[in-house]
């Protein structure tokens, strides 16, 4: 039996086992029987109390948070292949042994890939890139039954100059493709969201007063799930050029700030304690009044993954102190660009405090996010314009302060969400962490689909039939499925990128 | 990673366990509803099997020796109990009771397509231990040592017995296929 044969087979019995499965789309209530009489009270009086308790509770779920919508028409095998961003090119696995069956490379040496998307086929991708004059463009490419990756092809439609993509999401048909914008000025401090009709190039424009992130789109486009970025600390990092002489030991410069107080030095926390987890990053965002330093550095640009500079880490400014409220990074909300292995020689671990680390290649400004459950719904039929008009969605559940990815399902009745607690933390008393789903429309949750007992599962992508969720967790990705279970696809080392999908 | 350890507590009194329970159906009786269904073919079947396995599960919970170990517990549960009902269903008996077709079968209501039904037909005529151990790791989405857990087996096993199932399976859709 060849390999492709293997292939066929599992998938052929995914897909069967799948659609039978789903054949049934409720579970009847807890039928407990009836106690007998018994002279002893006691046993009887605690057999009753645990059939009412679990009726009860039973009960009490299906009014509290409803029944569980039906699935979605049609069914949903575990899909073929996967992208992630991996450098500076999309790589396309296979999701049974993650093993590489092609790649995107970036279109030039001055232009790279930074977000990935596909459509509910799990054969048509599409890219956005990024490029050192601050320019960004978007691609489509196909991927072959082999896993072979047809030749992209440029859109005819590209987010303006001077702005980056901070997330990319098409639907699950295919017609509509979302991103969202951010300005490389750096006095800048808006976001912005555009919507494509990916037949007809016809954009339109939604503009918020905060960059967004996390993206992800209902299957025929019209509900679109967002979060903002809550900009706490920008920094500037003068990093030394490589061959340019530059001193290697760099101060960083608070040129805005807001959630953050100034203290007394001796106040002023160690470098640990004091600063956001690394996160390379490029294209500011400063709210405020620039500086004259950051007026006369002039818009940076995107520092290209895989260029090196070795930057001892910066020394804390005196001039701030820790936000009042917890900080923890969210490694699905890079508003700029996530962390990838290698540039500066550092790892990533993850860790409650932030921390500021220098990118290559130019000054730069980052911020840190105060991870929450808000999530956004914008419906995309209604007139753009303005952003704040979408509904705002509260996630609500017994979990820490950390929400790791959000997707919407296909039909948009509900939002999947990767929840936990920070992950150096220590377990917050009663949180669970996993994948948990929710109403969309109250941010209550409905159920988890999978719990872990330590650490963080990131929530990446749904399927185009909201059964099958790629996750990332440590170093590698995964799968969990609606029926709860969880399936490592491939195990790529270093943090994977948040910039996959399938 | 462990995935599907769930935070029943550390505590065994009766509230815990009640209240561990309830989560338990609520977030798994779909789910393992549909696994059973895809063992036995019929709903109201995979029902009384889910049924079955919870009712055990709250006889037996306070037995646990490790209340982390519930969901393993239901679906063994889940697999043991349609091996019975597809042991009976063998038998000749008074007490015969009809079924509705199964899903896979042209009979059912259940609009299928012929070509998952004879994936599903072949399924079951795969022995036992290998239609189970296909189901929990493509169905289920679990690992070789999830699997192993809930089969009672060793992982090498499973490994073993999904390779023997998959080049069986492939052999009868193969023999359909022509």
């Amino acid at each position: 039996m060849t390999e492709v044969n293997v292939r066929d087979i599992i998938e052929r019995l995914r897909d069967a086992t799948a659609a039978a499965g789903e054949t049934i789309t409720e579970a009847p209530p807890l039928r407990l029987p009836e106690p007998r009489p018994r002279p002893w009270l006691t046993p009887l009086a605690a057999a009753a109390a645990v059939v009412l308790a679990i009726a009860g509770g039973v009960g009490a779920y299906r009014v509290v948070f409803g029944e569980r919508a039906a699935p979605a028409e049609g069914v949903a095998p575990l899909p073929r292949f996967f992208a992630h961003v991996a450098g500076t090119d999309v790589v396309v696995r296979s999701s049974d042994g993650g093993r590489e069956v092609g790649r995107v490379a970036a279109p030039s040496a001055y232009e790279w890939y930074a977000h990935v998307a596909a459509a509910g086929d799990n054969r048509t991708f599409f890219a956005a890139t990024e490029a050192k004059d601050c320019t960004a463009r978007l691609y489509r490419f196909t991927v072959g039954e082999d896993g072979r990756v047809a030749k992209p092809e440029a859109l005819p439609y590209r987010p303006p100059e001077g702005t980056l993509v901070t997330s990319l999401a098409v639907s699950g048909d295919g017609k509509t493709v979302a991103y969202g914008l951010q300005s490389c000025e750096p006095a800048a401090t808006t976001g912005r969201i555009t919507v494509a009709d990916t037949a007809t190039g016809r954009t339109r424009e939604w503009r918020g007063d905060r960059p967004v992130t996390g993206l992800s789109l209902s299957r025929d486009g019209r509900y679109l799930a967002f979060r903002e970025a809550t900009l706490l600390t920008v920094f500037r990092v003068r990093s030394p050029r490589p061959g340019s002489g530059d001193p290697a030991v760099t101060e960083p410069e608070v040129v805005s700030s807001a959630d953050v107080h100034p203290v007394p030095a001796e106040a002023a926390p160690s470098p640990e304690a004091a600063f956001p987890e690394p996160t390379p990053s490029e294209s500011p965002e400063v709210p405020a009044t620039p500086t004259p330093s950051s007026a006369a550095s002039g818009p940076p640009s995107p520092a290209r993954p895989g260029d090196v500079a070795a930057v001892p880490e910066p020394a804390p400014a005196e001039s701030f102190a820790l936000p009042k409220h917890p900080i923890t990074p969210d490694p699905t909300d890079p508003p700029i660009r996530e962390p990838y292995p290698g540039v500066d020689g550092l790892s990533y671990p993850a860790s409650p405090v932030p921390k500021p680390v220098p990118t290559a290649g130019s000054d730069d400004v980052r911020y840190v996010r105060v991870p929450d459950g808000r999530v956004r719904v914008l419906d995309t039929t209604t007139e753009p314009g303005d952003l704040r008009r979408s509904r705002m969605v509260p996630l609500t559940g017994p979990w820490g302060d950390v929400v790791c990815g959000v997707t919407i399902s296909p039909d948009g009745t509900r939002l999947y969400a990767g929840v936990g607690y920070p992950p150096a933390a220590a377990r917050p008393e009663a949180a669970t962490a996993g994948i948990a789903e929710f109403d969309a429309s109250s941010g209550e949750p409905l159920r988890h689909l999978t719990r872990i007992d330590e650490g963080l599962l990131c929530l990446v992508d749904g399927d185009g039939g909201g059964t099958r969720f790629l996750v990332r967790h440590g170093g590698e990705y995964g799968v969990v499925a609606d029926t709860g279970g969880y399936r490592t696809l491939a195990t790529v080392g270093a943090e994977p990128r948040t910039a996959a999908a399938w | 990673m462990q995935a599907e350890i769930l935070d029943i507590g550390s505590s065994r009194g009766a509230p815990e366990a009640d209240d561990a329970i309830s989560a338990l159906y609520a977030e798994h009786a779909l789910g393992l509803t549909r696994l059973a269904l895809i063992m036995v073919g019929d709903r109201e079947t995979a029902e009384d099997v889910v049924q079955e396995a919870f009712l055990g599960l709250h006889r037996r919970y306070h037995r646990l020796r490790h209340p982390d170990n519930a969901l393993v517990y239901l679906r063994s549960a889940v697999l043991n109990a349609s091996r019975s009902v597809l042991r009976r269903r063998r038998l000749p008996s008074f007490f015969a009771r009809t079924y509705e077709p199964p899903v896979w079968s042209a009979e059912s209501a259940a609009m299928l397509g012929a070509e998952r039904r004879a994936v599903l037909e072949a399924l079951h005529r795969l022995p036992r231990r290998q239609r189970e151990a296909l189901v929990l790791r493509y169905y289920a989405e679990l690992s070789e040592e999830e699997t192993a857990r809930v089969m009672g087996v060793s992982r090498g096993t499973v490994k073993s017995t999904t390779h023997r199932a998959l080049a069986a399976l492939g052999r009868l859709l193969e023999e359909r296929d022509r």
